[in-house]
């Protein structure tokens, strides 16, 4: 029974750190409450991924279910449910001091607590609720900055189309692809994927770095894809979505590397991976599956570590821009040499776990759709190229005078255990591939579609047996 | 038996290279995180030790692998990953070595040219800032190019590929104050990574071709459609590292990185990588004419090329690198034609004569003056005779011609110009879309401090 309830207790923690963090008084206090919090948070949700399951099987999205525990893990969430835990107080922890009001980082603590809930939800009507909850502090923090009505309006957009999905599919519509579609749709909009991905540069633009980090990083459309995947592949759908996932691709992999403002870049950035979840998932294959839930979890923690670099030297020197050199190489050496390392983790430096994961799902996609896998080569290529750019034009040419420090400890902390994580599960992947395979070893194999309306797979289906059989 | 001992100590010394530089690489990587930078001194004295033990390794190893008859070793420590399918299909990342004629020239050069420069830089960059960052660039570069080099398979390959890639793309933007290196190591990496594609895709091409990405050491594709699409793709590969046509651009530029730098990779090692890669996986495209036309000829127009523009370069380092381009121009017409052997011949005196040359460029004016001293008259100017047996109009168009490196930069610049503009256009759309929604808004970092701020302010705002 105790350890049932691990998944509520983390939840419940990861609010009750927001909620504390929000009556702190100074900016430093709000950091070390959120800090601890966090570090409580991602131990709790480690113990829940790992103790606390209540089925090896994937949950139902079934909206109104009232059978079956509202939270749990299984083995996908399992996976993820830690990871969102660890981004988040990454995220707070390395705040700058002139950043940290108890507010942003309440409302950065919120996101990601929303985000574990999403995780955590075995019933559809919940995720619904947290899938639009968890867009609202991002949207409070972009008041008055720009672009806060056109995240709102694309995020309410995304979760009335995951209702509307989910409705379709619990009242057993007669064709499953309308409501695959819709489901599709309202990941593409989540994960800001062509053509809806013009909210994701200005998000990053406009907010705080850390905000923009937490919703986006937390990779909550992937998560849902690689449910729904698991859930109920539909190939001809796939096959349309894949399309946008290559234009998306290269699209943003191309204006990432023409960038003059460092934040827009990272944004562009911010979407190749789930574009490369979207084509891992869409060959319906084991292989391509589990590289592509791997890239979830090398995307995040590469992408949030060069992020928070992003901001470690916004915090220093103020807008960061591309089309000039910043200089710096010299004073700042661990800050830069974060930068670049953090960066080519994110576009598959060998030894780290994104050339795992991207291995597997280049293997994948070039076995079953060539042009689509030679578009992720190129747009990798490119991103390579841009992260490279991004180090060696912010620490490149004269020589900065201001003074500016290094990396300080607690800077260094967040940034090596980011670091260390990446490269541990990249030079040690087996443990981590194994668990990934097992997440997602229920996935059907491919039907033709006039079979599929034999094989697919109801609505009662869906629905978990009691736990108590699950024993 | 006592040749089963000789072949695991040559295994165990081939591991030795590649590990050592590694694990001395990661020790100061470590030491640097956790804020303890060690000091140039200190970091020499590990480079020297390091860059002793992996020399006398490799030399050691290729002494004892000629001994036992020349047999090639193929060793297996396992998968990095795998995973299997439900359909009974496997796929998994081995991590093993092969040791044959090809792995063991180059291993040998690795061994002796990574010592000697090594050696060469601790006192030459003794007194230069920055210093323990390129002996630690160079430690990453002696690893990934043993890996390279003894990879059993194209995965493993892939691996020590990118690793030269990347550190040769840090040590062209070494000097790091000055825009100009910044500006060619971004060029150099952006080409690197455009052949990288073509790699990735031959593995995956060979994968399915053969089942397996190990590299054999007999023709194992028999013509056909794989041999050549995984030869075109291996060829597309090797012309990024080996600066050969139309990716010559970026060496005349990488000159700008340090000198001991320009000598091992662009002189010696780097720049035969893609020879090293048409040679490993020979067997795999041999057989199809259709690529060995296709090397000839990039040869033959590198070499061709390479010749004209190097004749009208105004700085050492630059002629010297279009020198380079022209030797492996010829390399890889040797290789086309199937002359593997003396390929290899040429590849090693090449590399040793150029990393010579790039050493001793820095004092290229008092040599000069000591040659012509010692002549008693100006030196004489090769290939002179044949320049003036050319129509003056044709000397004037082929001067021009080598003056701006065949156009090949200008043309580059006008394509990239052209697309940087259109992307940017998109960029704007995607901006006006986003004001649509929210027209009165102005976008405002009030997180960003204003860009020059006092040092004691500053250090308190991020604490």
């Amino acid at each position: 029974m105790m350890l049932d309830s691990l998944t509520l207790l983390t939840l419940l923690v990861a609010f009750a750190t927001a909620l504390a963090t929000a009556c702190t008084r100074t900016g430093q206090s709000a950091r070390t409450t959120a800090t601890v919090g966090g570090i409580v948070t991602v131990g709790f949700a480690l113990l829940s991924a790992r103790f606390g399951r209540v089925a090896e099987g994937l949950g139902s999205l079934a909206l109104f279910h009232v059978e079956g525990p509202v939270f749990g893990l299984d083995g996908l969430s399992a996976l993820l449910f830690p990871f969102v835990a660890a981004i988040t107080t990454a995220v707070v922890a390395m705040k700058p001091t002139r950043n940290s009001t108890p507010q942003r980082l309440a409302f950065q603590l919120l996101t990601g607590a929303l985000s574990l809930g999403i995780v955590a939800s075995r019933r559809g009507d919940v995720l619904v609720v947290f899938w639009l909850a968890s867009a609202i502090p991002t949207a409070l923090d972009l008041r008055g900055r720009g672009g806060a009505r056109m995240f709102l309006g694309l995020q309410a957009a995304s979760a009335a189309l995951l209702v509307a999905s989910l409705a379709l599919a619990s009242a057993g519509h007669r064709d499953p692809e309308s409501s695959e579609a819709l489901l599709l749709l309202a990941v593409m909009t989540r994960g800001g994927m062509f053509p809806f991905h013009a909210w994701v540069p200005r998000l990053f633009d406009a907010a705080p770095i850390g905000s923009a980090l937490v919703f986006v990083q937390a990779q909550m459309g992937s998560y849902l894809l690689a449910r729904d995947t698991v859930v109920a592949p539909s190939e001809s759908v796939l096959a349309v979505f894949n399309v946008f996932a290559v234009v998306a691709l290269l699209y943003c992999a191309a204006l990432a590397l023409v960038q003059t403002s460092a934040r827009r870049g990272l944004g562009y950035l911010a979407v190749s991976p789930t574009a490369l979840v979207l084509v891992g998932f869409a060959d319906g294959g084991q292989l391509g599956a589990t590289g592509a839930l791997l890239v979830i979890l090398s995307a995040g923690f590469a992408q949030t570590g060069f992020g928070l670099a992003l901001e470690a030297i916004e915090a220093r020197r103020g807008a960061v821009r591309l089309d000039q050199d910043g200089g710096g190489h010299a004073t700042t050496p661990a800050l830069a040499g974060s930068l670049l390392v953090l960066g080519l983790c994110t576009v598959g430096l060998p030894g780290t776990l994104a050339f795992v994961g991207e291995d597997l799902v280049f293997n994948t996609t070039l076995t079953a759709r060539p042009l689509v896998g030679i578009a992720m080569i190129a747009a990798t290529a490119m991103n390579g190229a841009t992260v490279l750019r991004y180090a060696l034009r912010i620490f490149g040419g004269k020589k900065r005078t201001n003074g500016e420090g290094d990396l300080i400890l607690r800077e260094r902390l967040v940034l090596a255990s980011l670091g260390a994580a990446l490269f541990a599960l990249g030079i040690f992947p087996q443990s981590l591939v194994a668990a990934a395979r097992h997440a997602v070893e229920r996935l059907p194999p491919h039907v033709e579609p006039a079979d599929r309306q034999a094989t697919r797979v109801h609505p009662e289906r869906l629905v978990l047996p009691p736990r108590a059989q699950l024993r | 038996m006592l040749n089963s001992v000789v072949a695991q100590f040559v295994i165990a010394l081939v591991v030795a290279m590649v590990v050592l530089p590694l694990l001395a690489f990661s020790l100061v990587a470590l030491l640097q995180v956790s804020g303890r930078t060690p000091k140039d001194k200190t970091l020499a004295g590990l480079a020297r030790l390091t860059f002793t033990c992996a020399s006398l390794a490799g030399l050691v190893a290729g002494g004892l692998y000629v001994l036992r008859g020349g047999t090639p070793l193929r060793v297996a420590f396992g998968h990095w990953f795998s995973l299997g399918e439900p359909d009974g299909r496997h796929y998994g990342f081995d991590v093993a070595v092969l040791i044959d004629g090809v792995s063991l020239v180059y291993l040998s050069l690795t061994a002796i040219l990574c010592g000697t420069v090594g050696a060469f830089s601790l006192r030459y960059m003794q007194n230069e800032r920055g210093a323990g960052g390129f002996l630690q660039l160079l430690l990453l570069f002696t690893a990934s190019m043993s890996l390279l080099t003894v990879a059993e398979s194209l995965d493993l390959l892939f691996v020590g590929w990118e690793l030269v890639g990347i550190t040769s793309a840090l040590l062209i933007a070494f000097y790091r104050d000055r825009s100009g290196p910044v500006r060619h190591g971004l060029l150099a990496f952006a080409i690197y990574r455009v052949c990288d594609g073509a790699l990735l895709t031959a593995l995956i091409v060979l994968h399915h071709a053969t089942g397996s990405s190990s590299l054999p050491t007999e023709v194992s594709i028999a013509g056909g459609g794989s041999a050549t699409l995984f030869g075109i793709l291996i060829l597309v590969a090797s012309l990024g590292k080996s600066a050969q046509w139309p990716f010559s651009s970026w060496l005349p530029r990488a000159m700008e990185g340090p000198t001991p730098s320009s000598a091992i990779m662009y002189g010696a090692l780097s720049i035969h990588a893609g020879a090293y890669l048409l040679l490993r996986t020979a067997p795999l495209w041999e057989s199809s004419s259709a690529v060995r036309v296709a090397v000839v000829a990039i040869g033959l127009v590198s070499a061709a090329l390479g010749s004209l523009v190097g004749r009208a370069q105004t700085d050492a380092k630059s002629s010297l690198a279009y020198a380079a381009i022209v030797q492996v121009g010829l390399i890889y017409m040797e290789i086309g034609f199937g002359w593997q052997r003396l390929a290899l011949m040429h590849v090693a005196g090449h590399a040793i004569l150029r990393t010579f040359e790039f050493l001793r460029a820095p004092s290229l004016i008092a040599d000069h003056q000591v040659l012509e001293s010692q002549l008693g008259n100006a030196a004489p100017r090769t290939g002179a005779l044949y320049e003036r047996m050319l129509p003056k109009k044709v000397r004037e168009s082929l001067y021009v011609l080598a003056l701006e490196r065949g156009y090949a930069d200008a043309v580059a610049a006008r394509f990239f110009g052209s697309a940087r503009r259109i992307l940017l256009a998109f960029d704007r759309f995607d901006e006006r879309t986003a004001r649509l929604f929210d027209p009165a808004d102005v976008v405002c970092r009030s997180e960003t401090p204003p860009s020059i701020v006092a040092p004691a302010k500053l250090e308190e705002s991020i604490r």
